[in-house]
Formats: structure tokens, C-alpha cells, sequence
């Protein structure tokens, strides 16, 4: 009897502590990244398994689509981590959740399209959402696939007319569209045509008309005569 | 890369070359404080406030840093993301073909 009270009491006192499964995310997202490259860890069903369905738990429980989407956004990064037949299966259901009840919230959608790089989780999307800065997100992620490939290797004809239509979408329906960094997706595809057509062997370099680190205005033109060695580098 | 930077713009230094960065930092203040330590002599244009997302790199397409072209004295590309020692080569190729042809011309 006295215990039984006393689980009463604890119980309640984690619920007035304001839990919503917010330490379960934390906890389990440590965990995620430190098993990250961890093969052993991606088969394993009772480890996935059990992550899925805290977080799954803790969506269902959470007290605002902040905390919901936080859950549900975790689970999805597990459930593609994940090599099990249940992790398969994990994906589509965290998906249509999410898709359920932000497919027009761009933000998430953004969320989503980023812990779910893959061509099931675009359809999925493109299918659902009625957002045109999303469908440019999903048609985006399907050009950048091909381009990606077309650093190692040269594209199949279907491929490169696929990709082609996706930059013309890109630079023209869509072109005003944002992507995640703020850019106009009209000029990411601008400058990623120019680079593929004309920033090769032998063209001349475009004009670069600019300011230094001390907000002096200059131009790579001004170096004309002289051997340039142009590095686009960061500090980081 | 810095320190390989460093030496190819010293040994260079009397020759028609120069290193131009495209540097793409959001905090042009912090920056500041890296140029001191790290002894960043050569001149960069400012990708601007949105660092890897500014105008300059979107417009030439630029995806992965560091991102390396390099020109000969008429502009043209002639090389594209060579690195360390083949990058030493690419510029001193360059400079010998410079040189004939300035010899040539005379």
C-alpha cells in the first residue's frame, strides 16, 4: 500500500517536473551520434527497436508539435540508421505522421527532407505537400543526387534528361522558391549550370566584382597579367 | 591548407602571381583575429554576411570548400581544384609559360 503510494508520488512528481519524453530525445539522439558509424549498431533490432518506440511514445505524448516533431524527426533519423526489416517499416510510419500533420509547414518539411535524404521520402512529400517552396526542396534534392553522381561518373541518357528538366523547373517555375540557406533556387541553379558549362579548362573566369576583408572594392580583372591562384576558402 | 598557402605566396612573391581567396566567414570579426595568428597575407574578396550561402560562391557554384581554380595571365581557367604539391605545379607551369612568351615577344 505504502509503496504503491509512494510510485504514485514519484510518477506524479516526474509529471510535474513537465515530462513530456523531451529527456528520452536528448538521451537517445546522444546515443544515435555516437553509434553513428557503428555497423554492429544499425543491425541491431532490440537497439533500434527500443529507440523507435520511446520516441514513438514521446511524440504521442508530447505537449507541443515543437516536442512532437523533435520526437518524430529523431525517429525518422533512426529509423533510416536502422538496417532491420522493422526500420523499414519504421520509415513509412514516421513519415506519414509527419507528413500528416506538417506537409505544409515548410520549416519541418525541410527538417524531414534533411534526416530522410532519400527518393521515397521526396515523392512522399511532393505528393503531399501543397507548399511551392517545398516541391522546390524535394526537386532540388532529386537534381543534387545527379549532380552528385556526375562527379564520379557521366549520367545515363534518362538521367541527364531527368536532370535537365528538374534545373529548367528549378530556374523557371520555381526560381523564386528558398532553399534552407536562404537562397533563391533560381540562383543555386544558375550558378551550378555555370560552373558545369562554363567554368572549365580553357573558358575565361567570370568577372568577380567585389570588396576585400577590409571593404575596399576591387576585381579580379585588376590581376590581369599575373598567375591567379582563386581559392574559395572559409575559416572553420 | 593555410601553411601551404603561406609558403607558395612567399616563394612567389617576386613573380607575376597572386593568391586571391573568396573568403566565405559570417563573422568578418572573428576572421579578423584568424588573419593575425595565421599570418593570411593575401588578398580576399568577402562572400558576405550569409558565409557559404553569399553571392559570390552561389554564382559560381561552388558546393565544397576549398574550391580551387586557377588562371592564367589572360583570365582563362586552366586548372581546377588542384591541391598541395600539383598545385605548386600548376602555377609554376603557368609562370614558364608566362616567361617564354614575354621573351618571345621582345
Amino acid at each position: 500500500m505504502l509503496s504503491k503510494l509512494f510510485l504514485g508520488w514519484v510518477s506524479a512528481a516526474a509529471l510535474g517536473l513537465g515530462f513530456d519524453g523531451a529527456a528520452d530525445v536528448a538521451r537517445i539522439r546522444e546515443e544515435l551520434r555516437k553509434k553513428q558509424q557503428d555497423a554492429a549498431a544499425r543491425a541491431d533490432a532490440a537497439l533500434t527497436g527500443d529507440w523507435l518506440d520511446t520516441l514513438w511514445k514521446a511524440a504521442g505524448e508530447a505537449k507541443d508539435d515543437d516536442a512532437r516533431c523533435a520526437a518524430l524527426l529523431l525517429a525518422m533519423q533512426v529509423a533510416e540508421f536502422g538496417s532491420t526489416d522493422a526500420c523499414k517499416e519504421w520509415r513509412g510510419k514516421v513519415r506519414d505522421e509527419l507528413l500528416a500533420r506538417y506537409a505544409d509547414d515548410a520549416k519541418r518539411m525541410g527538417d524531414l527532407l534533411r534526416v530522410s535524404f532519400t527518393p521515397q521520402t521526396r515523392e512522399a512529400v511532393l505528393a503531399r505537400t501543397t507548399l511551392k517552396s517545398v516541391k522546390a526542396m524535394c526537386l532540388w534534392g532529386e537534381a543534387s543526387g545527379y549532380l552528385a553522381t556526375m562527379r564520379r561518373e557521366k549520367l545515363g541518357a534518362d538521367a541527364q534528361k531527368r536532370l535537365d528538366e528538374l534545373m529548367a523547373l528549378l530556374r523557371g517555375e520555381y526560381k523564386d522558391e528558398l532553399d534552407s540557406k536562404g537562397r533563391r533556387f533560381g540562383d543555386v541553379v544558375e550558378g551550378k549550370l555555370r560552373q558545369m558549362n562554363d567554368l572549365v579548362v580553357g573558358k575565361l573566369a567570370p568577372e568577380i566584382d567585389g570588396k576585400d576583408l577590409d571593404d575596399a572594392p576591387f576585381k579580379l580583372s585588376d590581376y590581369r597579367g599575373k598567375i591567379v591562384v582563386l581559392d574559395f576558402w572559409g575559416n572553420w | 591548407m593555410y601553411p601551404h598557402e603561406r609558403s607558395l605566396v612567399a616563394r612567389l612573391k617576386d613573380e607575376p602571381f597572386a593568391l586571391i581567396g573568396i573568403n566565405s566567414d559570417e563573422d568578418l570579426g572573428k576572421l579578423k583575429g584568424t588573419l593575425k595568428e595565421e599570418n593570411i597575407s593575401w588578398r580576399s574578396f568577402w562572400n558576405g554576411p550569409k558565409g557559404t550561402s553569399g553571392p559570390i560562391s552561389t554564382s559560381w557554384g561552388v558546393s565544397s570548400w576549398p574550391t580551387i581554380y586557377v588562371l592564367d595571365e589572360t583570365g582563362t581557367i586552366r586548372f581546377i581544384n588542384v591541391r598541395e604539391q600539383k598545385l605548386d605545379e600548376a602555377v609554376d607551369t603557368l609562370l614558364a609559360e608566362l616567361k617564354a612568351k614575354r621573351s618571345d615577344g621582345k
